[in-house]
């Protein structure tokens, strides 16, 4: 079993907003919400203001919460790639997973159904993620997780996550 | 589509069409010359069908690009320094990046370029972004200097200044390769251009200046540059000429990590026109005769009065193409004027533009998913891409080039094109590359080899053939040779409107052209006018409150949002959205259009408009 | 024979323990872990308990409930016509669970402990009666009306509905008016025969058509929808019926989406 996932620079994304068109336009059929988000906070004030860009989908957890969460069953884990999906025939859009989900990744679509990120899930693996080929500076970067791994100096998905489990790579701590 | 006699569309005939349009321009040139045409277009590859039709076999010169509304003080300031009007920016090899007024990560972006930014930011360079607006780019610079607004040139020369003052810059390059640096360092001297004076001004206390200019003659390569920020300035011609001499002085130029003097790709016309049947024009462009002869494109804002007061001679048709001035220029008005008044006018557009539904004639062009362009592209290296078309052409919609045919032919050019397909035409263009087409076509690009410092083979392109930090051609037209500070020109908030008014592009759209996209307008689906909370709090405006903008000629009403990144004084607008009846059904109604309220403020020199030389005062609505 | 009351009872215990099981097992263990997820998670930010608790449990506004526990507005944003069915559902089950829980305390309890009478056999017999057969009516329209959408349908709701679930509840709703119908049938002097105003002409008919032994029958009918009805107690944990105890708690609690914007904001700030 391999387990693939994002790696994510904040230092590099300028919070074009890319990702999430990209995602839509190759999603189109199945999605029906923003599968992913940029999320952007701004602190401070004149002159002293900070910023940060977060693209954030489904991070295909290691040790899933959202499917532990689940009262039908319904959110399974692939053996082989490791991405998380929604069974929509179980779903009953109930929200339980969002609850649990430390991303916020799970959203209920218009047909009363959750919806997540399905890592591209028509796209042969090996290629790239819709998000990551369009990122015009290469924030977004998809593989395994042991390959990612290299790219962070630190992974922080251990302070936000519930166990340290490598099923998750977030963020880049700083120079 | 041609508009009837009660301003209606009708539906008429490829064919019916071009025997219009040609009828009518054969009969203006018999009656008024070739020069009683104007053609204006943005940045289309496919241009050269046009340029070909219009100033070879037709015999205009007021053939034209967007400049004004653009880079044109960029474009003037390049050339008069440089021999070149579009220095590019090395950012890969670059240790030291300034940028004035440019966004690279936020709307300009040029795919190579921001990510070159990003990852050399990450390799350790710095990066300085001096601008009121903290804009994408300035929320990754390691400093973040918000300037007063229009104050640039008085930082750069400030910085030079101090270079001068302590000997750090290139002593070697400054002899060999600048022609008047002992008069300029002179000018600076006298002139009391110190950072002590710049401080006042720019709202940068000195230290930080003598700071900055003390690494950036430091550190090698540096690179500063500026675009839409500087430009829309009236005083932006002179502000960049301070910024390329900068450059200049400390010997960053067209070095690994510098400006590039780009290389152009070496591509052909596509059609074959033998010298003698190429036209010469009759009198010089409308621009030269209006007081700015030095001006690349013809500033926007001259038609109206060439077209309503016939001066300096009768401009009678107009040709849009790919531009929407009605949407994108200073005063709405007076173009709706200069509309009603042209004998001819016809625009050429993917989408049914403002401007298109102002015209007598329409012709949908295909879009670039149903054409083939042969371009070049804005890396620093000479690069020619090929794009083809991935579908047929929908609709009745043509490309360019065989739009231009059907006129040509109709005009009696019909000899000069014989290509039936754009294979042909391609092949010509691209015939000097040193690849064969089919690889290309395979490819679709073909780079050449980046080469540095190409100075000192071929020298520069000014009449000097060095870097002329004093201008010869300047100076001969009666303008400063030196790059100097002069304010009084500038429109400066006052009494009755306090606030200077800044433009932005939106990162999410692109210009006026991607209102009607459903997936963009669910990012932003309006335009917005960004304050700083402190004044905010003393207007007593929230955050999503509408406010009335009141310039001294209109004044329209738009959201506001609150934005701790943007000095104190300035009010800045987003401009794109505010669409009427045209566009289409998902940008109809949603935003303001803002450009009434500024007035056709322009630079003297370049002919460049001064988007940003604007004072409102604010009243919540 | 078995005591019909026996049969019941002895049913009742099965389902109940399913339905605990079930429970426990799709709803309270879920429950359980997600609230030691969002708590372990903020622990890791030394954050008291208190403070803790407030984050772990955004709490929902009164709007929030109201719009998607009560008027279940993204139903109806989605199509009215699904609207319609799901509140006809809703409101049906929702009714007649709570008249009956009363009828079972303020009936039966109190006709046994403090001999009142007024709900089980006085006028407030009526009363009830005359709610339960309009919320039966709802519930057994929506059914009917779900099950035919669902069946002519059929490709697009496949994913969506099951229809052994719907035809489940439509038994269970079905076989109770028929139990009543035939009880009546047997009574024609039911004094409470003018508070039904639905089985009434329907049991008027029977009676006058048919000359069945209708207690026997009424026994018959009323064991089968008590099976039914247990056997549909007994399914709602391991069913999509499990969203009748999780989707109002979930979507409260996640405030239809918002909590997720929440989220994702703060994983940003993180690392700012």
């Amino acid at each position: 079993m391999s387990q693939y996932g994002f790696y994510f620079d904040k230092e590099k994304c300028v919070g074009c907003r890319a990702c999430e068109i990209a995602c839509q336009i190759w999603n189109d059929s199945v999605q029906t919400v923003k599968w992913r988000n940029v999320a952007m906070t701004f602190e401070g004030s004149y002159p002293d203001v900070s910023n940060v860009n977060v693209s954030m989908a489904c991070m295909h957890c290691g040790d899933a919460p959202c499917k532990k969460a689940c009262p039908r069953q319904a959110i399974t884990k692939d053996d082989e790639t490791g991405r998380v999906t929604v069974n929509r025939e179980l779903c009953v859009g109930c929200m339980l997973c969002l609850w649990a989900c430390p991303f916020g990744a799970p959203q209920l679509g218009i047909h009363g159904r959750m919806e997540k990120c399905t890592f591209c899930e028509d796209r042969p693996m090996g290629i790239k993620r819709a998000c990551e080929e369009i990122c015009p500076t290469q924030a977004i970067v998809t593989g395994k997780i042991e390959d990612l791994a290299k790219f962070s100096k630190q992974n922080v998905s251990g302070r936000l996550l519930h166990d340290e489990s490598p099923g998750v790579l977030l963020g880049h701590e700083g120079n | 589509m041609k508009k009837d006699k009660n301003g209606n569309f009708k539906m008429i005939s490829w064919d019916d069409a071009f025997s219009f349009i040609a009828e009518k321009l054969l009969e203006i040139k018999e009656k008024y010359g070739p020069e009683a045409v104007g053609y204006l277009w943005h940045l289309d590859s496919n241009e050269m069908f046009s340029q070909q039709l219009f100033t070879q076999l037709y015999g205009t010169p007021n053939w034209s690009g967007h400049g004004a509304a653009c880079d044109q003080s960029r474009r003037l300031a390049g050339l008069m320094t440089y021999g070149h009007p579009l220095p590019t920016k090395d950012y890969e090899n670059s240790r030291f990046i300034m940028l004035w007024g440019e966004d690279p990560l936020g709307p300009n972006q040029s795919l190579h370029e921001n990510r070159e930014l990003v990852e050399v930011l990450k390799k350790g360079a710095k990066l300085v972004v001096v601008d009121p607006y903290r804009s994408r780019t300035a929320e990754k610079a390691h400093v973040w200097l918000p300037i007063n607004p229009g104050t640039d040139g008085a930082l750069a020369l400030a910085m030079t200044h101090r270079i001068i003052e302590t000997g750090a810059y290139d002593a070697d390059f400054c002899e060999n390769y600048i022609y008047g640096f002992e008069a300029y360092a002179e000018h600076i001297k006298s002139n009391g251009y110190t950072p002590q004076w710049a401080e006042p001004i720019t709202g940068i206390d000195a230290k930080t200046i003598i700071d900055l200019a003390d690494e950036f003659a430091r550190t090698k390569p540096a690179v500063a540059d500026g675009l839409k920020g500087i430009v829309n300035y009236t005083n932006g011609f002179q502000a960049l000429r301070a910024i390329f001499s900068l450059n200049a002085i400390t010997g960053n130029v067209d070095g690994p990590g510098c400006l590039i003097l780009k290389e152009a790709g070496p591509l052909a016309p596509p059609l074959v026109i033998p010298e003698e049947a190429v036209a010469v024009p009759q009198r010089p462009i409308i621009s030269a005769e209006m007081g700015y002869p030095l001006a690349p494109d013809i500033p926007s804002q001259l038609f109206p009065k060439a077209v309503l007061e016939e001066d300096p001679y009768p401009l009678k048709a107009l040709f849009f193409h790919i531009v929407n001035p009605a949407m994108a220029d200073p005063n709405t008005a007076l173009f709706k004027k200069m509309m009603a008044a042209l004998e001819l006018s016809v625009t050429i557009d993917v989408y049914l533009s403002e401007t298109a539904q102002l015209s007598d004639i329409v012709l949908p062009e295909a879009s670039m998913f149903e054409r083939a362009e042969v371009r070049e592209s804005l890396w620093s290296g000479p690069q020619v891409i090929m794009s083809q078309p991935a579908i047929p052409c929908l609709g009745s919609s043509k490309p360019l080039y065989d739009i231009m045919r059907g006129l040509g032919e109709k005009m009696g050019y019909g000899k000069y094109f014989q290509w039936e397909s754009w294979e042909d035409w391609a092949k010509v263009a691209t015939a000097y590359l040193p690849v064969t087409f089919e690889e290309l076509k395979e490819k679709g690009v073909w780079h050449g080899e980046l080469r540095y410092h190409k100075y000192l083979e071929d020298g520069f392109m000014t009449s000097t053939g060095r870097v002329e930090v004093y201008s010869e051609t300047l100076s001969e037209f009666g303008y400063d040779p030196m790059p100097a500070y002069d304010d009084g020109n500038r429109v400066k908030p006052d009494a009755d409107y306090p606030f200077q008014l800044i433009n932005g592009k939106m990162q999410y759209h692109c210009g006026t052209h991607t209102q009607n996209n459903p997936y963009l307008m669910a990012i932003e689906g309006e335009n917005w006018a960004e304050l700083n909370p402190l004044d905010a709090q003393k207007l007593g405006i929230a955050d999503g409150d509408t406010i009335e903008l009141a310039s001294p000629i209109d004044k329209v009403k738009i959201a506001v949002r609150l934005k701790e990144g943007l000095k104190p004084g300035i009010v800045r607008v987003v401009h794109g959205h505010g669409f009427g009846r045209t566009m289409g059904s998902v940008a109809r109604g949603k935003g303001t259009h803002v450009n009434p309220i500024f007035d056709s403020v322009v630079n003297d020199i370049s002919g460049g408009i001064g988007y940003n030389e604007c004072k409102v005062s604010i009243r919540k609505a | 024979m078995m005591d019909k009351f026996t049969f019941f009872w002895c049913l009742i215990i099965v389902a109940m323990t399913f339905f605990f099981i079930g429970v426990y097992k799709n709803f309270a263990v879920k429950i359980g872990f997600i609230l030691w997820v969002n708590n372990r998670r903020h622990n890791g930010e030394g954050i008291g308990w208190r403070e803790n608790l407030a984050l772990l449990i955004p709490l929902p506004n009164r709007q929030v409930v109201m719009d998607e526990a009560l008027l279940q507005r993204r139903i109806k944003n989605r199509s009215e016509f699904l609207w319609l069915r799901h509140l006809l559902i809703f409101s049906g089950f929702v009714v007649i669970f709570a008249l009956d829980l009363f009828l079972t305390f303020a009936g039966h309890y109190a006709h046994h402990y403090f001999h009142y009478e007024y709900f089980l056999s006085g006028p407030g017999k009526g009363l009830l009666k005359f709610g339960m057969e309009l919320s039966g009516a709802a519930l057994f329209i929506g059914l009917s009306l779900g099950m035919i959408h669902r069946i002519v349908y059929a490709k697009a709701e496949k994913t969506y509905v099951e229809l052994k679930l719907l035809l489940l509840l439509w038994l269970v709703t079905a076989t109770g008016f028929l139990a009543e119908g035939i009880r009546l049938a047997g009574q024609p002097n039911d004094p409470l025969m003018l508070s039904s105003f639905i089985m009434r002409p329907i049991a008027q008919w029977l009676g006058t058509s048919f000359s069945w032994n209708w207690p026997v029958l009424a026994d018959g009918v009323w064991c089968l929808h008590a099976t039914f009805a247990a056997a549909f107690f007994a399914y709602i944990p391991f069913s999509k019926f499990i969203h009748i105890l999780s989707a109002p708690l979930g979507r409260s609690i996640t405030q239809n989406g918002e909590y997720a914007y929440q989220k994702r904001q703060r994983i940003s700030e993180g690392l700012l």
